[in-house]
């Protein structure tokens, strides 16, 4: 070998000897690729303060996290605690201006996925295990087959547009979207608007806000038991598939609008309240309706 | 002025205003003492002050300058389009509605440090003025004693509830690093539940017994509680 | 020192000046304020509408102080309330939302009286206050205050400092800092326009 070639050999080993370490410890706004062998059906933690944290399931038994980790951030953590696999963006003891990192990880399509964030969106895809997402003012945004969805920010948005059977939903003031599901629903916010398109029959439904409104669309099933309160914000429902049921609508000083027929009556001469009683069919269902000032709507599909 | 020591009249004003050394300013007293003159003066000078400091602080403009700001915003940011508040357009059938739009030079790590600060001491505005559930009085008791009982446990759980907040972010340094929680929408959560509470609670003064609005109290206080809960649980987080 | 005469004390350092005026009279709800910024950095145009609603009386306030003159006061204004969209984004909560917007407004009008000095070959602040300036414009019709059309009346240089600093509550360093000259030019204005001021309105 040349002297020439032999130096140009040394450069080059030395340059792949600190890309490699670059990537593997993913410092100061470094590039991430890694991975790690993970059970099929296992738990999956996810925790980043800030930036963007996008979960795709995957056929593989593996975990691999590919991104950018934000300048600031002390390193990337990916590890095995038994069945749990675990992706932390560590911050340094006394961070301060970190920028937020961005993470892509495909995790096993079984996995049951737990994420905590704070401003850091997240996007969750093809996971038919649980998931378990937590952010403040982060968005959270689920698609899917999800066995179950928890939901929870603080003025984050959230989008459901998973088919699972199971959904809780919890926001202050951020608005919830929700697309797909059927089963037991929960959705509470203080403040935040909620849209609901429920695709197959619902079994649960609570909803609760305050001054937030809710624009529910589906169709009960025979012994759903659908109970929906706010103070001023007010309350749609369209229901579809010929609802049969008891229903109770209250508010106090709203309109109530019902396309079923009956019309609501005054609670009494004096005080503005209305209240509204009917049953559909042979009943079976169960339809509470409760607000302060917000209007209810009833409507037909 | 009459005083004939002109380099009295300019550290008058320095005076007045706090800004001279001990030694000065002594020499300064010292001839106030014996100089009438200048003893209106510096009188007449803190009529000034005094007349200044109770300039209105705000006045109002003779017409109203909104539309040539906007009109002014529109040219700037094609994007964005300032005017008049208009509602919100149904979203198509089918689709989910449209985002909201993402704050205007914010960047992609978190750009608010000291939010938390500021919603620190917003917060601390807020609850510390009213200390009882936001509005000072308690509620006018139902008659069923079951449903008293219960109203007074969410009462008082809703006070420790709070006091536990705001202990939490006392405890939070100001202008902590890393914010673990928004607490300006928690406060702005909080404004919103105690006007609803409020609104309940002035209803059933006009209708005290009434089922439906003790239950609709009832939940206000439970949302509270679940609020300065979680609130209290992310503010004393530790992210690191 | 003789007993029997009373002794006119020197104002402690902390009661001297009058207590600064804009932050003892009362502002906008805080919760509410805080709430709409975040709408208004969100891009909301009628969130920033209504925080032009709650502050343009204290920024037309500054405005006309300082300019002197109706129309320019509301051209300022207008000037003021276009910037603080554009640097809505840099607000960071560090201080309060009206804090934040006054500062800004200061530094606008200030920009504005240099540049329009600059422009008209006049000389606005210069370390020998003997120096003749712009006069002051015409009081502007209607000011219900003597003390307010008398401080319109002011030479520009002594105006800028006296609201800044007698009606405004700043410090001779801010000042100064504000407006490019050194604290000395500062006070020197400030001595000249309450001299004035007295004589106008004794």
């Amino acid at each position: 070998m040349t002297r020439t070639t032999s130096r140009l050999t040394a450069l080059i080993v030395v340059a792949l000897v600190v890309v490699t370490a670059g990537a593997a410890s993913g410092q100061d706004g470094k590039a991430i690729e890694r991975s790690l062998a993970a059970a099929s059906d296992g738990t999956v933690t996810i925790k980043n303060v800030a930036g963007s944290i996008s979960v795709e399931g995957w056929s593989e038994a593996k975990v691999s996290v590919t991104g950018m980790l934000g300048e600031g951030t002390e390193r990337l953590d990916l590890t095995n605690e038994g069945r749990r696999t675990i992706v932390e963006v560590v911050l340094p003891r006394h961070a301060r201006h970190v920028e937020g990192s961005d993470l892509v990880i495909r995790v096993p399509r079984g996995s049951r996925i737990e994420i905590e964030a704070v401003s850091a969106t997240v996007e969750v895809g093809d996971v038919t295990g649980a998931l378990d997402l937590h952010a403040i003012s982060g968005d959270i945004s689920a698609r899917g087959a999800a066995r179950e969805v928890t939901a929870q920010t603080v003025s984050g948005m959230i989008e459901i547009a998973a088919t699972t059977a199971k959904l809780t939903a919890e926001s202050v003031s951020g608005d919830i979207t929700v697309e797909g599901v059927r089963g037991d629903i929960e959705v509470s916010t203080v403040s935040g608007d909620v849209a609901l398109k429920t695709s197959g029959a619902i079994d649960r439904l609570r909803f609760n806000s305050v001054s937030g409104e809710l624009d529910c669309s589906g169709a009960l099933s025979p012994k759903a038991t659908l109970k929906a309160e706010s103070h001023s914000g007010d309350i749609t429902l369209t229901l579809g598939g010929k609802p049969e049921g008891d229903f109770s609508i209250t508010t106090f000083s709203g309109e109530i609008e019902n396309a079923f027929g009956p019309r609501g009556k005054r609670t009494s001469r004096y005080a503005p309240g209305r209240e509204l009683e009917f049953t559909l069919g042979d009943g079976g269902a169960r339809v509470e309706v409760t607000t302060f000032s917000g209007d209810v709507f009833l409507l037909e599909r | 002025m009459s005083c004939q020591n002109e380099n009295l009249a300019a550290r008058l004003d320095d005076w007045v205003d706090g800004l001279l050394a001990p030694a000065h300013a002594a020499a300064v007293a010292r001839h106030l003492e014996q100089c009438a003159d200048c003893r209106r003066e510096a009188e007449a000078l803190r009529a000034l002050l005094r007349e200044a400091a109770a300039l209105p602080p705000a006045r109002e403009p003779a017409r109203d300058l909104w539309d040539g700001i906007a009109a002014r915003l529109r040219e700037e940011e094609p994007g964005e389009q300032p005017g008049r508040a208009a509602p919100h357009p149904p979203p198509p059938d089918g689709n989910l509605p449209p985002r909201a739009a993402r704050r205007p030079g914010a960047r992609p790590g978190w750009a608010w440090s000291g939010w938390l600060a500021a919603a620190a001491c917003l917060a601390l505005v807020l609850l510390t003025r009213a200390p009882n559930g936001g509005t000072g009085h308690a509620a006018p008791r139902p008659a069923e004693p079951l449903l008293a009982a219960t109203l007074r446990d969410l009462e008082s759980g809703s006070r420790q509830a709070q006091a536990e907040y705001l202990a939490a972010l006392r405890g939070v340094e100001a202008d902590a690093a890393v914010p673990t929680t928004d607490g300006l929408a928690i406060a702005s959560g909080l404004q919103t539940i105690d006007a609803a509470l409020a609104q309940t609670r002035a209803a059933l003064e006009s209708e005290p017994g009434n089922p439906l609005l003790t239950r609709l109290l009832a939940s206000g206080y439970a949302e509270r509680i679940d609020l300065l809960r979680r609130a209290t649980l992310q503010t004393t987080r530790d992210l690191a | 020192m003789n007993a029997a005469q009373p002794q006119p004390e020197p104002p402690a350092r902390d009661d001297a000046r009058p207590p600064t005026p804009s932050a003892s009279a009362a502002g906008p709800d805080p919760l509410a304020v805080a709430a709409l910024v975040r709408d208004a950095q969100a891009g909301d145009a009628a969130a920033f509408e209504r925080l032009y609603r709650l502050h343009v009386g204290r920024v037309y306030a500054l405005c006309l102080r300082l300019a002197g003159d109706r129309s320019r006061a509301e051209t300022l204004t207008q000037d003021v309330f276009v910037r603080a969209w554009r640097k809505l984004g840099t607000f960071a909560g560090r201080s309060a939302f009206s804090t934040w917007l006054h500062r800004l407004a200061v530094n606008v009008v200030v920009e504005e009286i240099r540049a329009d000095a600059r422009r008209n070959g006049r000389v606005v602040m210069m370390e020998d206050v003997s120096l003749v300036e712009t006069p002051g414009r015409e009081a502007p019709a209607g000011t219900a205050l003597d003390l307010e059309r008398a401080i319109a009346a002011l030479p520009a240089g002594a105006r800028l400092v006296f609201v800044l600093h007698d009606v405004q509550g700043y410090r001779h360093e801010e000042i100064a800092a504000l407006t490019g000259v050194a604290v000395g030019t500062s006070k020197a204005q400030l001595h000249r326009a309450r001299r004035l001021l007295r004589e106008e309105l004794a």
